[in-house]
């Protein structure tokens, strides 16, 4: 009897059981409903329905409505759109909810990032600009930094297109001459100049600090801007799961077309006899024609495998990411590899207490080849890649490398590895406070070997002594920081927020190297050891540059309409002379939010509309190492005494000269703008105008005889302008029958003016590597202005030489230049400034729309207005190849009516012959998507969207040469010396989340 | 959890307090990798040795001897063309050879700032060495060297540019007095004093050949400091002093020199530091090199050249070929012209033969360097090749010249048969003063022919225009004996500087 009773009780146990499941299941219902539109009330497909705290939800359907199962009665279900605002409705035993969701169209009370903390933009004093990850991620490029380009006013940038390169930015123009012009960029704290580790997945949020009073807070880095990166981090929710893929291939545009080996030789054989030289070649016995940029190109093939993990509760918070990325480039045998593992945690350890912590791990493997695109443009066309008995082929007379051979015989490959993270603590002693202590460190390292082996391709492409180079680069910068931020709302109408802090930083350098000849060809061997003991030489050196900065800054809002700011920061850097070693850095700023006016709430035509102003002082160190050091003691080279037997003497020198008053190069700038929001914000604008002033450093050249033997002296000599006006324009729409779009467009109108200029200013740079200079940097023009003779037209005959000023060595067919000053001499005095590669007018448009499942979106970008030196042309080493254009109309005693000049080897001048016009339009990025319905396939799988997408497909340009975008330093850039073509990608694609 | 919340607040509150107040030392950390004087620079009694041997190192420089000088000194006369192929200017040797170069030419920027380069380094060893604590007539000799070298600089600028800035210590950018120097083109006069002083102190303060460690071979020495006195003074034409310094020498009191009997093996490496040299610039060819850069290269055969087992010889660009002038200008039987001159299909002393289809006829064979039998690690840039500056040929020519000038037939005969019997010629059939200063002169040509000296040899003659003119050059004269002062100095200096007339 007794065993019967567990039985019992185990079948009504079991009976309760069965009825709690059938009763639940009767009371866990299926939910379902509409959603609407709140713009017009019309049904809202594919809007997202999620069981709060759970991996459970779906979509709407073409009709929005939605039907959910297995709805727990005490859930919450979560309503989100894009770009509508999300609701959370509690079920409460409910099984139908319908619900409308408004546009969240409050751009205002969007919350950016401000540089050690954030704010509503109402409060935004300055001019910040906001691109988020949705904008960024469009574009599968391989950094971030090219993801920016065209989306938004002030800021361009500039790529070469080699592979695991960085691409230059400028913000609102140039200002600097001889610093660095890069912004500087701050992720996750750290501030860092170089951002090719970060995997774009990875990127919440870039918000671009424009002008001198958001700048500020910064200090002095800040002059050229500064980019916050802000990277994903955890979030509190059910674990999701990300992976974007893609595959494309890269191929070249906009090749220049070079002459055939007939037109080369004829125009070579030519060229000779103005010089009373032998023909070259016998135009009938050519054998070869060889087109060298296709024997250097290929298509490359990009691949990119991206997976994240997110999620956490309310301790803890977890983000981890691994990508891998590979580009082969369109340089034959040129490859890059980088690996990306990231992690981010929080935990919350008590209610007033967090820690956190974010660890970047990079591997990048990079096989460099050598920049051969110019030896492809030089050397002749009558040479094969390769003889029949598999020499490598080579033009007599002519001193260029065979490309294929140069990529064939340079092993040089860098392994690079790069730590950056961050550890934090936040303690909320009381309300409204907030201390934050942080240490935030940047640790990069690479390796690279280079081997040249033993070979022979010609007299002038040989190498007698294979040689192997090793280098090893090795930095560690860290920050440590400790602010502290105090927000208080008084009497409801007072908001307060004051943060200050201060930081010390720490960043060394060391790079050691060693060379050894006589190394075997086989990889395994290439080791410092297996070379000859007796060619051995070894190097190492570094640097070490120290800071200290306090900052503060004090926000002010009054009825949440009117906005006052300041920002005060001391920095003191080890990089200047004793007394120069801390400048202070300052902004004020004032705006004020009108359409929250009470006058403002009778009217229809604004929706937001706010008004700003801001001044700051701000500075640039990022000056050449090393310049604040009085006087140095260096070791020149060495000196044999005593004959070979004895070891070499070493010889030290003082290098003396250097300004005592060496400091930041500080920038006071003005920045005052409307931004508004129109037609129930589905219009938004911003207008703008700037204006800043740079006390530049210019290096200014003594005589000889002074004694210092680079003759420079770096010193404060220039003031350069930069002031403009930025338009944005953002259009979003919904319509009817489910079509968003979007319509984005920027232009800035830049003017850069180098002012007052003090001493000897000898600002001629821009050379092209022959001797020859090609711009001049003087008060009134912009910096880096090209400076050339004026082209009249061409000589005819031997006579109108001698009767006009003409510079020694010319022939008829040769340009005429203008005596511009009528001296009757033809010299440097009668160049003149032709305008230079600082853009007047640069722009982006950006459309996007999303129909059903299917996404499409487009971005471009143009210049106006910049001139481009197409230096290439303008180097001959002589017998090199020529551009079809140019041989094809060239000046003949028979053809004198020709466009070309005559066929020459002479080095030509500087002139405006090879000045071009900078303009152009390039569609930055094609992508078309398709969301799959995959949530319907019951594999927990939330999205499934497959794309395509091109990248660059189409540049128009006035540009005869390779690219427009030709990075280069401040006096010496938008000229095109080294080659490095314009190129397409072409991907397809996948995004799938869990 | 009070507790520990007011524990953490404590020590966070103390944290955040404590560490602003380690700034001074943070921001003035010793700079690394860098020696500044305030150092333990004058600690070391081994730097005083490395400031002077910074002014040495300035004669390897490619902007002190290289290219830019021979265009200067060498393409510039009837002694060389250009050479190389015809389409390469080598930046503006084209204007070198044809007298056509303008302020802007870089070779005259070149050898403007390389020779104040070394005036400077000369100039900031003589500041620092004394404040060593060493040996006196170790400082003694250190400051010998020192103004050995800073002479040499200013020979090479005052030839070249005529009236200069006489830089005679540092200059101290904030003192105007300083700056004036620099700015001052100084006579021409004062700079040949200034010259004079540096050489006798030198020669009063440095030791013979004979005295020096061999560890010190190739520094300046006693003999090296009269030889470049005698030529200062030769360009002076203070004729005594020029037959009383080079007979001194001659005499064997400045050291042991003498004529070596092999002309041909004057300028190759088993030639070196002969005692026929008073002054050499060391070239050194194994590693670590030290060599004069590009020396070698800019004048090599422009072409093939192969030893007979067909590997390669060393070649290069081809620049400053010798001239037909030359080739003619030696007499029959003479061994100079064998020793100065390969030909296009020669076979070279070390059996490389150069090619027949070589750019040019001629090339500068006291320039090449044997890969197979003189030292060669693979730098042919910074090349074994020592450029022999003062030898005992010019010394003897010097004295004949003075001699003569004084009315010494007899002595002048006698020097210049020594030089011409080495040359296995016989003697001079000259006896008058006037056909014995033409016979000195052309015999100064076929001696020191590519050594750097015809172009300032025939200015300082008085007859370089007669003769380049006929050689085909378009020397104009007052204009033509110096060359312009670089514009780019011209402009540095905010117009200080007048350009040299007719540029």
């Amino acid at each position: 009897m007794k065993n019967k009773l567990p039985f019992k009780g185990g079948i009504a146990l079991l009976l309760l059981f069965l009825f709690y499941i059938v009763h639940g299941q009767q009371e866990t219902p299926t939910v379902s409903g509409t959603i609407l539109s709140g713009e017009d009330n019309s049904p809202l497909p594919m809007a997202t329905i999620q069981i709060k705290g759970l991996n459970q939800g779906t979509v709407s359907d073409v009709d929005g409505k939605y039907v959910l199962q297995n709805v727990p009665a005490d859930a919450t279900l979560v309503f989100s759109y894009v770009g509508m605002l999300t609701q959370e409705v509690p079920l409460n035993g409910q099984n139908n909810i319908e619900i409308t969701l408004v546009p969240d169209v409050q751009q205002l009370e969007k919350v950016i990032v401000i540089g050690y903390g954030t704010a509503r933009r109402s409060q935004v004093v300055g001019s910040v600009s906001r691109v988020t990850n949705e904008e960024l991620a469009r574009q599968p490029v391989m950094n971030a930094i090219q993801g920016l380009q065209g989306k938004t006013a002030g800021i361009q940038v500039i790529s070469s297109g080699e592979p695991g390169k960085q691409s230059e930015v400028r913000i609102r123009g140039t200002n600097t001459v001889t610093a660095d012009a890069n912004p500087i960029y701050v992720v996750d704290g750290v501030i860092v100049d170089n951002i090719t580790n970060i995997n774009i997945n990875d990127i919440a949020s870039m918000d671009v600090l424009k002008d001198a009073a958001s700048q500020a807070i910064y200090g002095s880095r800040a002059a050229n801007g500064v980019i916050l990166v802000t990277t994903k981090a955890g979030y509190v929710g059910k674990m999701r799961v990300n992976l974007d893929s893609y595959v494309g291939f890269r191929s070249m545009t906009s090749k220049v077309e070079m002459a055939d080996a007939r037109t080369y030789a004829q125009f070579t054989n030519e060229a000779r006899a103005f010089d009373n030289q032998v023909p070259m070649f016998n135009i009938d016995t050519l054998q070869y024609n060889t087109d060298w940029f296709d024997a250097i190109t290929r298509k490359g093939m990009v691949q990119n495998y991206s997976i994240n993990v997110s999620g956490g509760t309310d301790k803890t918070t977890y983000y981890f990411s691994a990508d891998y990325f590979t580009d082969e480039g369109i340089l034959k045998g040129n490859y890059y590899n980088r690996l990306v593992l990231r992690n981010s945690n929080e935990y919350k350890i008590a209610k007033f207490l967090t820690f956190g912590h974010t660890l970047n791990f990079t591997y990048a493997y990079n096989n460099i080849k050598p920049n051969v695109f110019t030896d492809a443009y030089r050397i002749g066309s009558t040479a094969p890649v390769k003889y029949p008995n598999g020499d490598y082929g080579y033009v007599t007379g002519l001193s260029v490398a065979n490309p294929v051979a140069a990529l064939d015989y340079t092993n040089n490959y860098i392994k690079e590895y790069r730590l950056q993270g961050n550890a934090f603590l936040e303690l909320k002693p009381i309300e409204g406070l907030v201390l934050r202590s942080s240490i935030n460190f940047n640790k990069p390292e690479s390796h690279e070997t280079e081997y040249i082996p033993e070979y022979f391709v010609s007299s002038t492409q040989q190498v007698s002594v294979s040689s192997l180079n090793i280098e090893n680069k090795n930095r560690l910068f860290y920050i440590f920081d400790n602010n502290a931020t105090y927000s208080h709302m008084f009497a409801n109408i007072h908001e307060i927020k004051l943060t200050a802090g201060y930081s010390v930083e720490h960043d060394k350098e060391m790079n050691d190297g060693g060379y050894r000849s006589n190394v075997p060809n086989q990889p395994n061997l290439w080791y410092l050891d297996q070379g000859d003991l007796t060619s051995a030489t070894n190097f190492q050196n570094g640097y070490l540059k120290q800071r200290i900065s306090y900052y503060g800054r004090l926000t002010y809002t009054l009825a949440n309409r009117y906005n006052f700011s300041g920002v005060l920061r001391r920095d003191g850097s080890s990089e200047f002379p004793p007394d120069q070693k801390w400048g202070t850095f300052y902004s004020a700023g004032v705006s004020w939010i009108v359409s929250r006016e009470g006058f403002m709430q009778n009217q229809n035509i604004f929706n937001e509309l706010k008004l700003r102003a801001s001044y700051g002082k701000i500075g640039n160190d990022f000056l050449p190492p090393r310049t604040g050091i009085l006087t140095e003691v260096t070791m020149t080279g060495p000196y044999s005494h005593g004959g070979n037997d004895t070891p070499v003497s070493i010889g030290i020198t003082e290098e003396q000269l250097r300004d005592a008053l060496l400091t930041w190069e500080t920038t006071e700038g003005i920045d005052a703008g409307v931004e508004f929001g129109v037609l129930s914000n589905r219009l938004n604008g911003e207008v703008g105008y700037f204006s800043k002033l740079t006390n530049a450093f210019i290096p200014t050249t003594i005589v000889s005889p002074g004694g210092d033997k680079d003759r420079i002296i770096i010193s404060q000599a220039a003031d350069i302008r930069n002031s403009g006006v930025e338009i944005m324009m953002s259009w979003r729409e919904r319509l009817n029958f489910g079509l968003n779009y979007h319509f984005g467009f920027n232009v800035t109108f830049n003017q850069n003016n180098v002012e007052k200029v003090r001493g000897g200013l000898q600002l001629k740079d821009g050379g092209l590597g022959n001797g020859q200079i090609t711009t001049y940097t003087v008060k009134g023009q912009p910096i880096g202005s090209f400076w050339v003779y004026k082209r009249i037209g061409i000589y005819q005959t031997a006579e109108e030489i001698t009767n006009s000023p003409h510079l020694t060595g010319t022939k008829p067919g040769d340009l005429i230049f203008a005596d511009v000053t009528n001296d009757g001499v033809l010299d440097e005095r009668d160049r003149i400034f032709v305008g230079s590669y600082q853009p007047k007018t640069f722009f982006g448009i950006n459309l996007g729309l999303d129909w059903k499942s299917v996404d499409l979106s487009v971005d471009c970008y143009g210049n106006l207005g910049n001139k481009i030196y197409n230096g290439k042309k303008g180097v001959r080493f002589g017998n090199d190849n020529v551009e079809a254009s140019r041989a094809e109309d060239r000046w003949t005693t028979d053809n004198t009516d020709a466009a070309e000049p005559r066929a020459s080897n002479a080095i030509p001048a500087p002139s405006t012959y090879f000045i071009e016009s900078g303009d152009f339009f390039r569609i930055n990025n094609i992508s078309l998507g398709y969301t799959l319905p995959a949530d319907n396939w019951k594999l927990g799988i939330t999205r499934l969207r497959i794309y395509a997408s091109a990248q660059n497909p189409v540049i128009l340009k006035k540009y005869s040469g390779f690219t427009p975008e030709l990075p280069g330093s401040a006096t010496s850039s938008g000229i095109e010396l080294g080659i490095y073509p314009v190129f397409s990608t072409y991907m397809v694609g996948i995004n799938l989340s869990f | 959890m009070k507790t520990l919340r007011n524990i953490i607040f404590i020590l966070s509150g103390s944290f955040l307090i404590l560490i602003p107040s380690c700034s001074d030392s943070w921001l003035d950390p010793a700079p690394e990798n860098l020696l500044i004087t305030e150092d333990s620079t004058f600690l070391d009694p081994g730097n005083a040795d490395r400031f002077v041997n910074a002014c040495y190192n300035q004669l390897l420089d490619w902007t002190e001897s290289t290219f830019s000088w021979i265009g200067m000194s060498s393409i510039t006369s009837d002694d060389a063309d250009k050479g190389s192929d015809p389409g390469d200017n080598g930046t503006d040797k084209d204007q070198m050879d044809n007298l056509t170069y303008t302020p802007t030419s870089l070779s005259v920027a070149e050898v403007w700032s390389g020779n104040y380069n070394g005036v400077s380094r000369c100039n900031q060893a003589l500041d620092n060495v004394p404040r060593f604590d060493i040996d006196a007539n170790l400082k003694a000799r250190l400051i010998g060297e020192a103004k050995f070298l800073r002479a040499y600089y200013n020979f090479n600028l005052v030839r070249s540019y005529g009236d200069i800035p006489l830089i005679d210590g540092l200059i101290n950018a904030d003192n105007p007095a300083d700056l004036d120097k620099a700015y001052r083109r100084a006579p021409k006069s004062e700079v040949y004093a200034f010259m004079e002083q540096d050489l006798r102190d030198a020669m009063n303060a440095l030791p013979t050949v004979d005295q020096y460690d061999s560890r010190d071979m190739g520094r300046a020495t006693k003999g090296a400091a009269m030889g470049l006195l005698a030529k200062v003074f030769l360009y002076e034409k203070k004729w005594q002093d020029v037959l009383d310094i080079t007979d001194q020498i001659i005499n064997g009191s400045a050291g042991s020199y003498a004529l070596v009997a092999d002309y041909a093996l004057i300028w190759r490496e088993e030639g070196e530091n002969s005692p026929e040299s008073l002054f050499e610039i060391q070239g050194r060819g194994i590693t670590p090199n030290a060599g004069v850069q590009g020396y070698f290269t800019t004048q090599g055969v422009r072409g093939g050249i192969k030893y007979p087992d067909n590997s390669a010889a060393l070649g290069g660009w081809g620049f400053n070929a010798p001239t037909e002038d030359l080739e003619n200008a030696y007499e029959p039987d003479d061994v100079r012209k064998a020793a100065t001159i390969m030909y296009r299909g020669q076979t070279l002393w070390d059996e490389a033969t150069i090619q027949n289809d070589v750019s040019n006829p001629r090339y500068n064979y006291k320039a090449y360097v044997s890969k197979k039998n003189e030292s060669f690690n693979g730098n042919d840039w910074e090349s074994n090749k020592n450029v022999r500056i003062l030898r005992m040929g010019e010394i003897y020519l010097m004295n004949a010249e003075a001699a003569n000038e004084l009315g010494n037939i007899s002595k002048a005969q006698g020097s210049l048969n020594a030089v011409r019997h080495r040359a296995q010629l016989g003697d001079t059939p000259a006896s008058s003063q006037a056909d014995l200063r033409n016979a000195i002169w052309k015999e100064r040509r076929v001696e020191l022919a590519m050594e750097h000296d015809r172009f300032f040899d025939l200015v300082r003659q008085g007859r370089a225009g007669e003769v380049l003119r006929a050689h085909g050059k378009n020397f104009v004269d007052g204009k033509n004996e110096v060359f312009p002062i670089p514009q780019s100095e011209i402009d540095a200096s905010d117009g200080r500087y007048a350009q040299n007339p007719g540029y």
